[in-house]
């Protein structure tokens, strides 16, 4: 089969899976964190890799079904010419005998027309935020050390985006995360192994988002 | 870069669009159009079950292997180029009952063809078993002004399939001629791949109202 149509058939059917692991540390700790994650990750010689992203939440309400969010999101620093993501993230699924949380995820980039054509489908606007940080890779794994910021006033255009962010907490938000494709156990045992690592400065656990 | 005319072929005088599309491929290699591969563009349309039956049309094609095209009916908007993961996105928000598919597919299967700077793609197209018609698309690469390329394309029919004038004028889609009209006063504005895949949306579109023969 040609390339081409090699990957238009396998487009048709793309499960992914999210393993996560979750957790937060107080602001006037988290140097200690990173330091940790950067004796520990991958990334011990280079420079660490930071980022800086602006999250718009989008939802659709179905009649007698539970409503379902999509996630655009966007590098500020890419500015005036962005990459726009767009996630799908179910809740997850809270499995006893899994030690961290698994969630369906979809994702894919998208041209910048994105934020109309939700709103054309019917998805409304739902909340936003600014995440601040540092990404940390260890093998497969991603972990991420975000602070979390809202927006102080939303639709005032005339003033910069930047200056108007106000934190959530005075904590920053720790997630590790690795995308797989099916449920393999092997996955959540190494996952939980590193975070044993980490366990004096923070303790990452599977947060149950219905609670 | 590149410039497309997407046209749906006249197929009345053969049996047969089969026959029909061989009559087409006899021609473009007589005339020295050199086989490549495969061609393949498809449509599934996605009713929406929250907003009074709105449909968003995604578009795949061949020439574009890592991308989607997706289009919501009657909104002024442009078209949405997205990765083709976005394809299992839309099916997540249909096993979640967002959308749901009530519109038959459609599909062209056809040869691809290099000519030089040209790149001819001839394909037939299927509503699901039910054959509605020939498809012919003419690219020109190395340029992305809609204009000249238009102009460029439109000799190509003229010398290559004995096309008129009139007759490529009639056959082209309402979205391009509305896309040429509104270059009239405007510089710079490029051609992309979406606006070829607008031209196969308003065939499919035409072909979908029609009956089956």
């Amino acid at each position: 089969m040609e390339p081409a149509q090699i990957l238009i058939t396998q487009n048709r059917a793309f499960p992914s899976l999210e393993y996560v692991l979750q957790g937060s540390i107080q602001d006037d700790s988290v140097h200690l964190l990173k330091a940790r994650l950067q004796g520990l990750c991958d990334n011990i010689t280079g420079e660490v890799e930071q980022f800086d992203d602006h999250e718009i939440v989008y939802t659709l309400r179905i009649p007698g079904a539970s409503s379902v969010s999509l996630r655009v999101r966007y590098a500020i620093d890419d500015i005036p010419n962005p990459i726009y993501h767009l996630r799908y993230v179910a809740s997850a699924e809270l499995d006893k005998s899994q030690s961290v949380s698994v969630r369906q995820f979809h994702d894919c980039c998208v041209t910048k027309n994105i934020q109309i054509f939700l709103q054309d489908l019917g998805f409304a606007y739902d909340h936003e935020f600014f995440a601040k940080g540092d990404i940390f890779r260890k093998g497969r794994m991603k972990i991420t050390v975000a602070k979390i910021s809202t927006l102080a006033e939303r639709n005032r255009s005339d003033m910069n985006p930047m200056a108007m962010r106000r934190p959530f907490t005075n904590s920053c938000f720790v997630e590790m995360s690795l995308i797989g494709s099916m449920h393999d156990d092997k996955v959540g045992d190494e996952m939980k192994s590193f975070s044993e690592q980490l366990k004096p400065l923070i303790s990452l656990d599977k947060i149950d988002q219905k609670r | 870069m590149v410039v497309a005319v997407v046209i749906q072929l006249p197929t009345g005088s053969y049996k047969s669009p089969a026959e029909a599309a061989e009559f087409y491929l006899d021609k473009l290699e007589k005339g020295g159009a050199k086989k490549t591969r495969p061609y393949q563009v498809d449509l599934t349309s996605y009713t929406s079950l929250t907003q009074s039956s709105k449909v968003v049309h995604v578009l795949s094609h061949s020439e574009y292997p890592a991308s989607s095209f997706a289009f919501a009916e009657h909104s002024n908007n442009q078209m949405l180029v997205a990765d083709n993961t976005f394809v299992a996105l839309m099916n997540k928000l249909k096993t979640l009952r967002a959308f749901e598919i009530r519109l038959p597919k459609m599909e062209v299967r056809g040869t691809r063809f290099e000519y030089q700077d040209f790149i001819i793609n001839l394909g037939i197209v299927n509503q699901s078993q039910t054959t509605k018609g020939l498809i012919l698309e003419v690219a020109y690469v190395p340029m992305d002004e809609t204009r000249d390329g238009y102009c460029l394309i439109q000799e190509f029919l003229q010398s290559f399939l004995n096309m008129t004038k009139p007759m490529v004028q009639k056959a082209i889609t309402e979205q391009l001629s509305n896309w040429l009209r509104s270059l009239k006063d405007k510089k710079d504005v490029e051609y992309t791949p979406s606006i070829s895949l607008l031209q196969y949306l308003d065939i499919f579109l035409n072909m979908r109202k029609q009956p089956n023969e």
